[in-house]
């Protein structure tokens, strides 16, 4: 069974767009022209227009999925994607963008290689908190893509992260 | 080691069994094996639906059958299929049909209101065909055929592919020329659970036909057209109907369909099926 690396403890804020609903309504497949690619695509527009009035040029992306009681029920779900800002530092935020503060808390860290990244890792994150003496506070997780991911085209030479919030199991 | 098409199949088959009970996608995904998340994509991918649409549209469905075949309450009837009020009900039920429940009790159903059936393992298969091209919507001319007519039992497949191929060695019977492509034309009502089927050829306007030929004119306009394989025109159908023309906001203008031998004699897809649509 695949091990994840165990992170000291942090809070993320994260500034950027999101989508509420099934992505996949239109197209399911690991290209970009689903919901999740569309909100990406809308997200990297704003971006390359605003460089300035947002945060540079970051080299870092976070994509979060944000379940709730209704994914259970109906299969509609969150999608964050944005990039790591300082709240204290944020004197003006744009209109178009919101932020997210996750939580302090440790996260499991899973790495995924090539094919891996498109198969049914969410599974094999639960696989492993059953038995890891760990469980999961929070209804979320988040892929942290940064230059090891060489985008849709490149997915055989790519690594991806992929973080859950974690606590030891009382 | 079940193929990711089985496995959603699967997921089909309990969603179908808990028409009548409460089900979450969460419930069906665990049953799958899947994550929820892999299972919403990969469901989304199989069936081009959301997992949540297609038990709304079955639930909705299996209700239509109820209120047009019974006396019960439409109240009931929608809290028989898991609606927690007669207003979600009426919404979803508008939303799909177009029209709302009470206008469909028995002997007063419009003639466009059909239940959408379940999805087959062959549905499923042909959708992902690694050949599967999406239909398109084509302008066709009036066409004029000759040919023989016969009514299909369509409850029964196996008795209504012996009946298609009598139909058609009858028709050769009349053939003079052997090579000249037949064209099959559906007129199916899902009401009357019978289809009308009618095999002819293409013949100039205005000519007489004498029994047991009959002529048949079908009407110019757009239609949307897909191909497939010569065995997989129930489920290019059934793709035509329930997932096409919702996703690209057309309707059927007339309940027929035409079948025709395919120009690109190359491909493997030798069948052309097209069915008359309106824009809405």
């Amino acid at each position: 069974m695949m091990q994840p690396v165990v992170s000291e403890e942090k809070q993320i804020t994260l500034v950027g767009m999101n989508f509420y609903g099934d992505p996949f309504d239109a197209r399911a497949g690991w290209d970009d022209e689903n919901e999740i690619g569309h909100l990406w695509k809308r997200f990297m527009k704003f971006l390359s227009s605003h460089q300035r009035e947002t945060m540079g040029k970051p080299q870092i992306f976070y994509e979060v999925h944000i379940y709730t009681a209704e994914t259970r029920e109906i299969g509609k779900f969150e999608v964050f994607v944005g990039v790591e800002t300082d709240l204290a530092q944020l004197k003006t935020l744009p209109v178009e963008l919101c932020v997210k503060v996750l939580p302090e808390t440790r996260y499991a860290i899973f790495t995924f290689h090539g094919k891996e990244i498109t198969t049914d890792w969410e599974k094999t994150l639960q696989d492993w908190l059953v038995t890891s003496g760990y469980e999961s506070p929070y209804s979320y997780n988040f892929q942290y893509y940064d230059d090891r991911f060489k985008g849709l085209d490149g997915m055989d030479e790519s690594s991806l992260d992929v973080y859950v919030p974690i606590i030891k199991t009382a | 080691m079940y193929t990711q098409i089985e496995i959603i199949y699967q997921a089909i088959e309990f969603m179908e069994s808990h028409l009548r009970s409460r089900v979450t996608i969460a419930q069906i995904a665990e049953q799958s094996g899947y994550s929820l998340f892999y299972f919403i994509r990969t469901f989304n991918k199989v069936v081009q639906q959301t997992p949540y649409d297609y038990l709304v549209t079955r639930r909705v469905s299996e209700a239509l059958k109820m209120i047009t075949e019974t006396d019960r309450r439409i109240t009931d009837i929608a809290l028989d299929f898991c609606f927690e009020t007669p207003e979600s009900f009426s919404r979803a039920f508008k939303r799909l049909f177009g029209v709302l429940p009470s206008l469909c009790r028995k002997g007063s159903m419009p003639e466009d209101v059909f239940p959408v059936p379940p999805r087959t393992l062959q549905d499923l298969q042909f959708i992902n065909r690694s050949d599967f091209a999406l239909p398109e919507l084509v302008e066709f001319e009036e066409m004029t055929l000759i040919g023989l007519s016969s009514i299909i039992d369509a409850q029964d497949h196996g008795k209504g592919v012996d009946q298609t191929e009598r139909l058609r060695m009858q028709l050769a019977g009349y053939l003079k020329e052997r090579k000249t492509k037949i064209v099959s034309v559906w007129s199916y009502n899902d009401h009357r659970k019978q289809d009308f089927l009618f095999k002819g050829i293409a013949t100039e306007k205005g000519i007489e036909a004498f029994p047991p030929l009959i002529i048949q004119r079908i009407p110019s306009g757009k239609y949307a057209r897909i191909f497939c394989r010569a065995n997989d025109q129930q489920a290019a159908l059934h793709y035509l109907l329930y997932t096409w023309l919702p996703q690209n906001s057309c309707k059927q203008k007339y309940r027929f369909m035409i079948e025709e031998e395919s120009e690109n004699t190359n491909s493997e897809m030798e069948r052309a099926i097209r069915i008359p649509v309106l824009m809405i």
